[in-house]
């Protein structure tokens, strides 16, 4: 990692980009990106220049819901109400006029309509009235580009996993490859969904821990829970309805049995993600493993890769909580990228889309 | 492995190792479940040994039913490991591209042909990809590596056998992969009276969600494949 990363005068540190990309070294450029697709309101300004990128601001704010999950209406409220405080915080923290701004980045999908629309609307506003290109950012690639700016790993086998997507990527002629991934519900949501449940969640991270991994420290005994595994794929919902079956005979008093639960739970589904990455690791014959996405913190996780790909000298990194879940520079980053190779949308068709795939983009600066 | 001679590692999954030996002068594969440090101790055990066994049940009781299989010789569930012939051809996925579209189709045909006999016993593979068929010098079509194959009479277990299938095939012959997959249902609808309902859930499949743009995308239709 200590190659990549230079402290600057101003404090704010520098990344060496972990590929070559098309832009002269006497240029710098600088990029205003919108991140809206889920839970967090971000904005992160990233410049370009000397062939190092140094990421200016970071503002994020988050949608927390009370009760329950995400309501898509809600949070895109929230969104608006947050918008306009965390455009002019980014500014300010990053010292820029608005009018400095080379190029407008936006998070188009994949995720809640509602709530993407709120970073397109003023992301297209923006880019219209400063006459700048719009740079369409799909969310999951942004999380991929973050993770290996941050990690320095050109070409790493990544595991994006979150509360909204778990795969397992990697790089091939010009796209990001799904190896394996998810048939039914994602990790994350499948730990939230358990977790409430069982009525230990919200709220699901304290303190940067999740209900999961606090839950499983209260238990010692391990449960056979359904391992299924289809391929390179997962599906975690057989294994959430065993897990809430057992949970519901164990009843609300009983912490250490609860405490096995969880502790069964995680162990199993972390044990599925680890199998299939170790399997798409030797099948693509990479010499990396990177994991990216708002599960990316978990402690445990973290050492289970580790010993994994220590298992084939594989170098392994995580990404730091400040890009490893939803957040503006990740998708101000991956903006500039794209805005070197040229790509840019007209506002008036830069439309949301929930489904996008990460398959789907074209990204020319993968091998 | 006292009579087991000449071991040379043929390959490295993500649970096992495949050695390549000779036992009384026959070549034999050697798969050996390796312990992993990721996993939880008792885990790993349980683990180990439930994989071991529903795969060597699985090939013994194919090969009964007639399937081109390996043949397990040895069983050892203290050291999960299984020794059984070896396989002498090709990758199914190594061939795609120099075999002809005739030849192609012959063999998708008896690959069909043989997944919808191990459907009929209730048996799903789990992994069927190109990379585990293996195709003999004179053209016949072996399914291997049952390591996660199981029992079960849902259809949602064959479609996506089916569904693996066809995605590993079309990720490396796009333009040839309608004409495979039909060859295969012809094979497949031979030997499995449930082919339409497999074949059908396969299309649920896709629709939950996550391959909605790349159905719209390849404007891929039912028709094309149950008629």
């Amino acid at each position: 990692m200590g190659s990549a990363v230079t402290q600057s005068m101003s404090g704010k540190v520098k990344y060496r980009v972990p590929f070559t990309v098309p832009l002269r070294e006497d240029r710098s450029v600088l990029v205003l990106g919108f991140e809206s697709t889920s839970h967090t309101f971000g904005v992160g300004l990233v410049e370009f220049r000397e062939g190092a990128v140094t990421i200016l601001a970071n503002v994020n704010k988050r949608y927390t819901p009370s009760k329950g999950g995400i309501h898509p209406r809600e949070a895109s409220y929230t969104h608006l109400r947050n918008s306009k405080q965390a455009l002019e915080e980014a500014l300010d923290q990053a010292s820029v006029k608005l009018k400095e701004v080379d190029a407008v980045a936006v998070a188009l999908g994949p995720g809640l309509g509602p709530c993407i629309r709120v970073g397109a609307t003023l992301a297209r506003f923006i880019a219209s009235m400063l006459n700048k290109p719009l740079v369409p950012v799909n969310h999951a690639v942004a999380h991929v580009e973050i993770g290996k700016l941050v990690s320095g790993l050109a070409d790493p086998v990544v595991v994006y996993v979150s509360g909204g997507n778990t795969m397992v990527l990697a790089g091939k002629n010009r796209t990001y490859r799904v190896y394996g991934e998810t048939l039914d519900i994602p990790l994350g949501n499948l730990f939230d969904t358990f977790t409430r449940e069982v009525g230990i969640a919200p709220p699901y991270v304290v303190d940067g821990k999740h209900a999961i991994d606090v839950c499983s420290e209260w238990g010692q005994e391990f449960i056979p829970l359904p391992y299924v595994v289809k391929g390179n794929d997962l599906s975690f919902s057989g294994l959430l309805t065993a897990a809430l079956h057992l949970a519901k005979r164990a009843g609300r008093g009983d912490k250490r049995r609860l405490g096995d639960i969880c502790l069964s739970l995680r162990e199993t589904a972390f044990n599925m993600l680890v199998e299939v990455s170790e399997r798409v690791l030797l099948t693509t014959e990479k010499d990396s493993v990177l994991l990216v996405g708002g599960v990316a913190s978990n402690a445990e996780l973290n050492r289970k890769f580790e010993l994994m790909a220590s298992e084939h000298n594989a170098v392994y990194h995580s990404t730091p909580p400040e890009y490893s879940g939803d957040n503006g520079a990740m998708i101000a980053y991956t903006g500039l990228l794209h805005y070197l190779y040229g790509v840019s949308v007209d506002p008036v068709k830069a439309y949301v889309r929930q489904r996008w795939r990460v398959d789907e983009v074209e990204v020319p600066w993968v091998p | 492995m006292g009579p087991i001679e000449r071991l040379t590692r043929l390959a490295e999954g993500a649970e096992s190792i495949v050695l390549l030996g000779s036992l009384l002068g026959q070549d034999v594969v050697v798969k050996v479940r390796v312990s992993r440090s990721y996993r939880h101790p008792d885990y790993d055990r349980v683990f180990r040994f439930y994989r071991t066994k529903t795969e060597a049940r699985v090939m013994a009781e194919l090969l009964e039913k007639g399937l081109k299989v390996p043949q397990p010789i040895l069983v050892d569930m203290e050291n999960y490991v299984i020794v059984m012939t070896f396989v002498k051809g090709r990758r199914l996925l190594h061939v795609l591209n120099s075999y002809g579209v005739e030849d192609l189709e012959r063999i998708y045909r008896d690959v069909g042909r043989q997944v919808g006999v191990m459907h009929n016993s209730g048996i799903y593979h789990g992994d069927l990809t190109v990379s585990n068929v293996i195709v003999t010098e004179n053209g016949e079509a072996y399914i291997i590596d049952f390591g996660l194959s199981g029992y079960s009479n849902d259809v949602e277990e064959y479609a996506i056998d089916l569904h693996l299938f066809d995605r590993s095939t079309r990720n490396l012959v796009p333009d040839k992969a309608d004409r495979l997959f039909k060859s295969f249902i012809e094979g497949y609808s031979s030997t499995f009276p449930r082919h339409q309902e497999v074949v059908e859930r396969m299309f649920d499949i896709r629709r939950r969600g996550r391959y909605v743009e790349e159905r719209l995308r390849r404007k891929l239709r039912r028709e094309a494949y149950t008629q």
